[in-house]
């Protein structure tokens, strides 16, 4: 639905010659939902807003439901648009505007009767559960509503694409939440494909089964969610992952003098990371029964990712060398990966 | 109240017929200049905004042009602007004297201010709506027509406001040039004739009546800020 060949992106700030997007290739199926995470400055904002041209790539070709962007005039470029509905971080509503009159706006010279627009709205602000909001204007509403109302406005057209450029960074986490299950109804119950920027790991965790990690303007790692972040190969992949598990705090455990962490003569500090659908197995029992092991869970982080759950365990195993090479075989048969952190 | 008002200032109500006289003529010279002056100079700031850099009408040399107009017009005082024009006011309405030979010049003073007053009133405007509306494939004039001079409604209230308090301002200084009006009877009897109380009541009508402009110009402001 969405195909970027090749797009790169440079701004000229005076002398300098910023390079915000590298070479990046792309390809987002119909109807999924696709994240794109990055630090700030990774140059995902820029990547989004080429794809519906509010930026013109400097190289490369934007393809969207089967229409290159790049290649078209001004007039047609516009009606596409109509087709590719965007949500911002600030809502960008129209300030002058009540809830009716933004979500009526682009449907202007659509060809519609004005009955046909009310009923359209209607059903839109429905959709987002605003619809006894239509009166207000947009300083009457909390930053939920208004992102509710932009997502109504974007989807005014029947778009087959949503641009959602880090559409849930201004909101409380409960709020994001709500918007991000929206999100997924309206790629449910409408088919839209939906492209997410966004910085925040539970936002890709929550609702994206395709993710694109950007680093320095360039796409770093990217496939299936649950597989790059159950083995996150690059760095900054890591660090988002790291970001929404608090198995990492190990490190700060291990540095903290006020809790020393023991450990006995042969005892090991290990970190198990489940890489596939491993968690309903009970694991650390048949380890404990089957090596004698003695194990003392630190710390433990488990979520659900696109329905599988990921993550992993911090743990203390007494029991010898022996015994805990042997159980450690076992589990990575099992797709576990057992890591040594530390031993007595 | 004639009583009163011939005991109080009998110097101005021995005149009243010329006072009121004067009364319209400004009222006259606001309300035609002011009235031409909005049909030009809001969509001069219109393009003077949208032709920037980065504007939905982008175009340097256009931007470029119509910016030195409107500072050239805009740094000459209006007295002298006023004389300036003189000749171009015989040509164009054939008079260079009375309210009709006042308009010109009123209206070259003016247009260029209310232009830069609304040129700034739309840089008011959030980038992001108007980014928004490129998003949902607006086109540039749908653009201006259904989002700028919409969201910029209060801003150019505000402008309007400061622009007819100063074209008041400028029909006082074109009165002493021979337009009539208020100023023009302040000078004539207030300070030729040496009668302050002429020039008293002169401008405390002016105060009242920019007061008015305004409290409205105001009231539409904060009526239309949501």
């Amino acid at each position: 639905m969405i195909r970027l060949e090749h797009v790169s992106k440079r701004f000229e700030m005076g002398k300098k010659t910023v390079e915000a997007v590298r070479d990046v290739t792309l390809h987002i199926e119909k109807g999924t939902i696709a994240g794109i995470i990055g630090f700030s400055g990774a140059g995902k904002s820029t990547l989004a807003r080429c794809v519906n041209l509010l930026e013109r790539p400097t190289e490369g070709t934007v393809t969207v439901g089967g229409d290159e962007l790049t290649a078209l005039s001004g007039r047609q470029l516009r009606e596409k648009r109509k087709k590719i509905g965007m949500i911002f971080q600030h809502f960008n509503l129209f300030a002058s505007r009540t809830v009716y009159g933004n979500v009526a706006y682009p449907l202007r010279g659509s060809g519609k009767s004005k009955k046909e627009i009310e009923e359209k709205v209607k059903s839109l602000l429905e959709l987002v559960g605003l619809s006894d909001k239509a009166e207000a204007y947009p300083s009457q509403l909390s930053g939920g509503q208004k992102q509710r109302v932009s997502i109504a406005r974007a989807l005014a057209n029947d778009p087959e694409v949503l641009l959602s450029d880090e559409a849930t960074s201004a909101l409380d986490p409960e709020t994001t939440r709500s918007i991000l299950r929206l999100l997924k109804e309206v790629n449910r119950t409408l088919g839209v494909t939906i492209l997410v920027i966004t910085h925040e790991m539970q936002v890709i965790k929550e609702i994206c089964s395709q993710v694109y990690v950007m680093e320095g303007g360039r796409i770093v790692e990217q496939g299936d969610v649950f597989q790059v972040f159950a083995a996150p190969r690059q760095a900054v992949t890591r660090r988002f992952v790291d970001s929404t598990s608090h198995l990492s705090r190990i490190q700060e455990l291990l540095d903290d003098p006020s809790h020393p962490i023991r450990l006995n003569p042969g005892d090991y500090l290990l970190r198990l990371n489940y890489l596939e659908r491993s968690t309903s197995e009970a694991l650390i029992s048949s380890i404990s029964r089957q090596f004698e092991l003695d194990i003392n869970i630190l710390l433990g982080s488990i979520e659900l990712i696109d329905g599988n759950p990921l993550g992993g365990l911090v743990v203390i195993a007494g029991g010898g060398h022996d015994k805990i090479t042997a159980a450690a075989d076992y589990l990575s048969k099992r797709n576990v990966l057992v890591e040594v952190i530390s031993h007595g | 109240m004639a009583e009163l008002l011939n005991q109080i200032i009998p110097d101005v109500a021995a005149r009243s017929d010329q006072l009121w006289r004067a009364f319209g003529e400004t009222i006259q010279m606001v309300g035609i200049s002011g009235a031409i002056s909005l049909v030009l100079g809001i969509p001069f700031g219109v393009l003077l905004f949208t032709t920037r850099e980065g504007g939905v009408l982008q175009n340097r040399p256009v931007n470029f042009i119509l910016g030195r107009i409107c500072d050239f017009f805009r740094s000459i005082p209006f007295i002298l602007l006023a004389i300036l024009l003189l000749g171009l006011s015989r040509l164009v309405v054939g008079s260079a004297i009375g309210v009709r030979g006042a308009i010109i010049p009123l209206v070259f003073g003016t247009v260029p201010f209310l232009g830069r007053q609304t040129e700034s009133a739309l840089a008011e405007v959030p980038a992001g709506i108007i980014e928004a509306a490129e998003a949902i494939g607006s086109s540039p004039w749908e653009i201006i027509w259904r989002v700028y001079l919409r969201e910029a409604v209060p801003g150019i209230a505000r402008g309007v406001t400061i622009t007819i308090v100063s074209l008041i301002n400028f029909t006082a200084v074109a009165g002493t040039l021979g337009a009539g009006g208020l100023g023009n009877f302040a000078i004539m009897y207030g300070h030729s004739k040496n009668l302050p109380q002429i020039t008293w009541t002169v401008i405390l009508i002016i105060v009242v009546l920019v007061s008015v402009v305004q409290a409205v110009g105001s009231y539409i402001a904060k009526k239309a800020t949501h």
